[in-house]
C-alpha cells in the first residue's frame, strides 16, 4: 500500500564519528548521549515529528545495535505509524551484490526502493551529527515558494571559522551561486548545515548519474551540489538564525552540554511547543541526599546523588556517593562515582565507575579553557588512582593500559 | 506467563481520600513523584508474567483513562488480553455499583471469556512490589480454593480501623475473617485486598452474590465459606503502605524518602511502570537548596527543597522554603513563600511570601488547580 507523502526524511546516522574517540567505540555518533537525558539524534528525530515529518529513514552502517534498540517502533517520537513512521536502513545485499554505504548520497541511492514507496515530491536530508531545533516545514514552505530544485539550510559563522565549513555564496534573492567546500579564502560565512531538501526527481536524476562516474566520492557536499549547481539547477539557500552545534569532538560535546547550564535561552530543552522526545527507562525521581548540594546543573532520574554537583550536567541512573565531587562535567547514564572522588572538566561515559577517592582531570586554571578529560563507557577508574587531565581513559576493570592525550 | 488474568478495582477506597479523589479515582492519585497508585499493582502483575488485566472504574475515571492509555507502558498493548479499562456499565435495574461483587457482575463477560485458568483480584489502594506468581504457585500447592494475601501487623504501630483481618490456622488456612473489628493492640493478619481464585469459582461467587443478595467479597463471601472451602492466607512480608486516609497518605509518600523502602519498590529486576511524559532534566539553580528529597524530571528548583518529594514539572522560586511536603505535578512556589507538612495538588499555585504550615500527622492539603 502506497500512501502518498509530500516530504519525507532521510536521515545519515553512518559516521562513525571516530573524534569522539572512545565514546563511539561500540555506538554510532548520533547515539551518543547528550544534555542528561536525550542522544544525538533525538534532535533531529524530533525536529521531524514537530515539523509534521512523519516517515524517517535513518541509514546507518556501523555499530547499527544500540542505535537499532534505541529506536525500535519509534514510538517515543510519534514515528510509529500505520503509514511511515522510521525505520533503520542498514546497507543490503541484492541481486547485483552488495556494497556498504559508500557516501552520504550512495547511502541514499541504495535506498530508492524505500524513498518510493511514498512517492514524495520533497526529499529532506538530515545528518545526525548536530544539536539544533529547527522547524523543517518552513524551510519546506521556502524551497516550494522559490521552486528551488534544491534547498540548503545555512547558518552564518564567524568569519575566520569559515574555512572550516562548506561556505555558500548567494545572490540577492537567496540563488546560491558557488559552493566552496571548506575554502581557504572564504567568499562568505554562510556555511551549510548538512541539511538539504531536494526535488525528489531532480535528486534522483543526480544520484543515478553521479552512481555512474566511478571517480566520485558519492559525497553531497563533494558532488552532488556542485553537480546540480554546474548544471545551472535552481539551488537556493535558507537561512536559519538559532542555536545549532556540532558536536562531533570531545570539546564541543562537552561545550554542548554546557549551553544548557549557561546558556538556556540559545537551545532550549524544556519548550513545551517543540519538545524534545526521547526513550528512556522508566524510573523514580532523582534522590538528593541530607548532605547532597547541586548548583547550576542539570540532572535526570532515578539517579541517587549524596554528593556535590556543581555546573554539571548528570543523566539518568547516576550514583554518586557521599564526599564525591563533580565541577564543570557531563556525566552519562548508569555512571557511579564512589566516595570522596572528584571530577573535574570531564566526560564520564555510560557506565563507567569512578573509584573512591579517585581523581579524574583538575580545575581549570583561570583563563585558560580546560583541557576535557574522558573515561570511556563502561570502564573503570581505580580506587584513589589520578586521571590527568586531557586523558582518555579506554580500559576494562583492572587493566591499565597508556592513556593518551587527546 | 502466568495461567492468570488481572482485576483491578480502580474505585474502591476512594473515600479515604476526598480531597485528592473529587477529579479522580484513587487508583490515579498520584505517588512517589511520577506514580500513580495503580501503577504498583499493576505493574507487579506484569512483572507476575500476567499480561490480561481488567481495570473496573467506577467515576471520575477521566485521568485513569488518559493514564493508562492503550497500556502501551506496561507492556499491555496486546493482540490477545492486554489492559481493558471498564468505564461504569449501569443498567436501568443495576445502577452504578457499591462493592466489588456487583463490579465484577458487570463485567461477567469479560471474566467468562478470559482463556487463563485463574483470576487475581486487586485493589488499588496498595503500594508494594510483589511477585504474585509465588502467590500463585502457593495457591496451586495447597490446592487452595481460594488464596488471600495478608500482611502481620503490630496494631500498636498502626490502628485496626476499616481493616480486613484474618485468623488463620496452624496449615495457613483461614478459619476466620473480621471486617472492621473493634481491636486496638496485638499482632493481626491484615488484608492485602489481594485474593487468587480459579476463574470458574470467581464466576459461581458473583452469579450467587446476585442471586442471594451478597455485598462484600470478604465478609458475605469469604467470611461465611471459610469452613467448607479451603481458603489460604498467604504471608508477604515485604514493605507495603495502604492508603486509608490522609494522613496514611501523607506518611506512604514520605516513606519513598529511606533508601531501603526504594530498593524494595523498586528493585531493577520488577519496576514499576508508568505513563512516560517527555519532561526536561531538572534544573537546579546557582543558589538552589535540596536534601533528602525526590525530585521528578521537568522541575525548576531555584529556592530550598528539603525532606520533599517533588513530582514533574514542580517549580519552586527564589527565596522559597519547602519542607516536609508532597508536591504534585506542575505546582508553582512562589518567591520567599514557606510551605511545611503541606500536600499540594496538581497545577496549584502559590503566590509569593505565603506561609502554609500542617503538622505530620495532619498534613494541610492544598485541592487540585488551588490559588493560594
Amino acid at each position: 500500500m502506497i500512501q502518498k507523502k509530500k516530504c519525507i526524511a532521510m536521515l545519515l546516522a553512518g559516521g562513525q564519528g571516530s573524534r569522539l574517540k572512545v565514546l563511539t567505540k561500540n555506538v554510532a555518533k548520533p547515539a551518543v548521549p547528550f544534555g542528561a537525558k536525550f542522544r544525538i539524534i533525538d534532535f533531529p528525530l524530533s525536529n521531524c515529528i514537530n515539523s509534521d515529518i512523519t516517515v524517517v529513514g535513518v541509514l546507518t552502517q556501523y555499530q547499527p545495535l544500540v542505535l537499532n534498540r534505541y529506536i525500535r517502533t519509534g514510538d517515543p517520537w510519534d514515528l510509529d505509524r500505520l503509514y511511515g513512521g522510521v525505520y533503520v536502513l542498514p546497507p543490503y545485499q541484492q541481486n547485483s551484490g552488495a556494497d556498504w554505504y559508500k557516501g552520504t548520497a550512495n547511502a541514499i541511492y541504495q535506498n530508492f526502493p524505500f524513498i518510493e514507496q511514498y512517492d514524495p515530491e520533497h526529499v529532506l536530508i538530515l545528518s545526525g551529527d548536530h544539536i539544533y531545533t529547527m522547524d523543517y516545514s518552513k524551510m519546506l514552505e521556502a524551497h516550494e515558494r522559490a521552486n528551488a530544485d534544491a534547498t540548503v539550510a545555512v547558518i552564518d559563522v564567524p568569519w575566520e571559522e569559515a574555512s572550516r565549513f562548506g561556505i555558500l555564496a548567494t545572490d540577492d534573492e537567496g540563488r546560491i551561486t558557488e559552493f566552496q567546500e571548506k575554502p581557504p579564502q572564504p567568499k562568505s560565512n554562510q556555511a551549510s548545515m548538512g541539511i538539504y531538501i531536494f526535488k525528489w526527481s531532480k535528486l534522483k536524476e543526480y544520484l543515478e548519474r553521479d552512481e555512474e562516474d566511478p571517480a566520485s566520492s558519492n559525497d553531497f557536499g563533494k558532488n552532488i551540489i556542485p553537480a546540480m549547481l554546474n548544471d545551472g539547477q535552481n539551488l537556493f539557500a535558507y537561512s536559519f538564525h538559532g542555536y545549532w552545534k556540532d558536536v562531533g569532538t570531545i570539546d564541543s560535546l562537552w561545550e554542548a552540554n554546557m549551553d544548557l547550564i549557561f546558556h538556556p535561552d540559545q537551545l532550549k530543552i524544556d519548550n513545551p511547543e517543540w519538545k524534545i522526545y526521547a526513550r528512556n527507562p522508566v524510573s523514580p525521581p532523582h534522590y538528593t541526599g541530607p548532605k547532597a548540594s547541586i548548583e547550576n546543573s542539570i540532572v535526570s532520574e532515578g539517579g541517587t546523588l549524596c554528593g556535590r554537583v556543581k555546573d554539571s550536567v548528570v543523566s539518568y541512573k547516576v550514583d554518586l556517593e557521599e564526599g564525591a565531587e563533580v565541577f564543570s562535567s557531563v556525566v552519562m547514564q548508569h555512571a557511579r562515582i564512589e566516595k570522596g572522588a572528584k571530577v573535574y572538566n570531564a566526560i564520564i561515559g555510560e557506565g563507567a565507575v569512578i573509584g573512591a577517592g579517585a581523581v579524574v582531570g583538575a580545575p581549570a586554571e583561570s583563563g585558560n579553557p580546560p583541557a576535557i578529560t574522558v573515561v570511556g563507557p563502561s570502564c573503570t577508574v581505580l580506587e584513589n588512582e589520578t586521571v590527568p587531565t586531557g586523558a582518555i581513559i579506554d580500559r576494562e576493570y583492572g587493566k591499565k593500559e597508556g592513556s593518551n592525550n587527546g | 506467563m502466568a495461567n492468570a488474568f488481572g482485576i483491578i478495582f480502580a474505585n474502591i477506597h476512594d473515600e479515604a481520600l476526598p480531597q485528592l479523589t473529587r477529579t479522580r479515582t484513587l487508583g490515579a492519585v498520584p505517588i512517589g513523584g511520577r506514580y500513580r497508585l495503580i501503577d504498583f499493582i499493576l505493574s507487579d502483575m506484569v512483572n507476575s508474567g500476567i499480561s490480561s488485566v481488567g481495570v473496573i472504574a467506577r467515576n471520575n475515571y477521566h485521568s485513569l483513562v488518559n493514564h493508562l492509555g492503550s497500556g502501551k507502558e506496561w507492556d499491555l498493548s496486546r493482540k490477545f488480553g492486554g489492559l481493558t479499562v471498564f468505564p461504569p456499565y449501569a443498567t436501568s435495574s443495576s445502577g452504578l455499583y457499591h462493592n466489588r461483587l456487583e463490579a465484577m457482575k458487570s463485567v461477567l463477560s469479560y471474566i467468562v471469556r478470559a482463556r487463563e485458568e485463574y483470576a487475581i483480584l486487586a485493589d488499588s489502594n496498595v503500594i508494594l512490589n510483589i511477585d504474585l506468581s509465588k502467590v500463585l504457585a502457593y495457591h496451586e500447592e495447597t490446592d487452595a480454593d481460594v488464596t488471600c494475601v495478608y500482611q502481620n501487623v503490630d496494631l500498636k504501630e498502626k490502628n485496626a480501623k476499616e481493616r480486613v483481618l484474618y485468623d488463620l490456622d496452624e496449615s495457613g488456612r483461614i478459619r476466620e475473617v473480621r471486617v472492621d473489628p473493634r481491636i486496638s493492640e496485638g499482632n493481626v493478619n491484615n488484608s492485602l485486598g489481594i485474593w487468587v481464585m480459579k476463574k470458574d469459582l470467581l464466576v459461581s461467587i458473583i452469579d450467587d452474590a446476585q442471586t442471594s443478595g451478597k455485598h462484600s467479597l470478604e465478609r458475605d463471601v469469604l467470611g461465611q465459606r471459610c469452613g467448607d472451602w479451603k481458603i489460604m492466607g498467604y504471608p508477604f512480608d515485604g514493605f507495603v503502605e495502604q492508603i486509608r486516609s490522609i494522613s496514611g497518605y501523607y506518611r506512604a509518600g514520605m516513606a519513598l524518602l529511606n533508601a531501603d523502602v526504594r530498593a524494595e519498590l523498586f528493585p531493577r529486576e520488577r519496576p514499576v511502570y508508568t505513563k512516560v511524559h517527555d519532561e526536561p532534566p531538572v534544573y537546579y539553580a546557582p543558589e538552589a537548596k535540596t536534601s533528602n528529597s525526590l525530585i521528578a524530571n521537568g522541575c525548576r528548583i531555584e529556592g530550598t527543597v528539603e525532606n520533599c518529594i517533588l513530582a514533574r514539572g514542580v517549580s519552586v522560586a527564589k527565596g522559597a522554603v519547602v519542607r516536609n511536603s508532597l508536591l504534585m505535578q506542575g505546582v508553582t512556589v512562589g518567591e520567599g513563600s514557606t510551605i511545611d507538612c503541606a500536600i499540594v495538588d496538581k497545577d496549584s499555585c502559590i503566590s509569593p511570601n505565603r506561609t502554609l504550615s500542617g503538622a505530620p500527622t495532619y498534613p494541610i492539603v492544598i485541592e487540585k488547580g488551588s490559588r493560594v
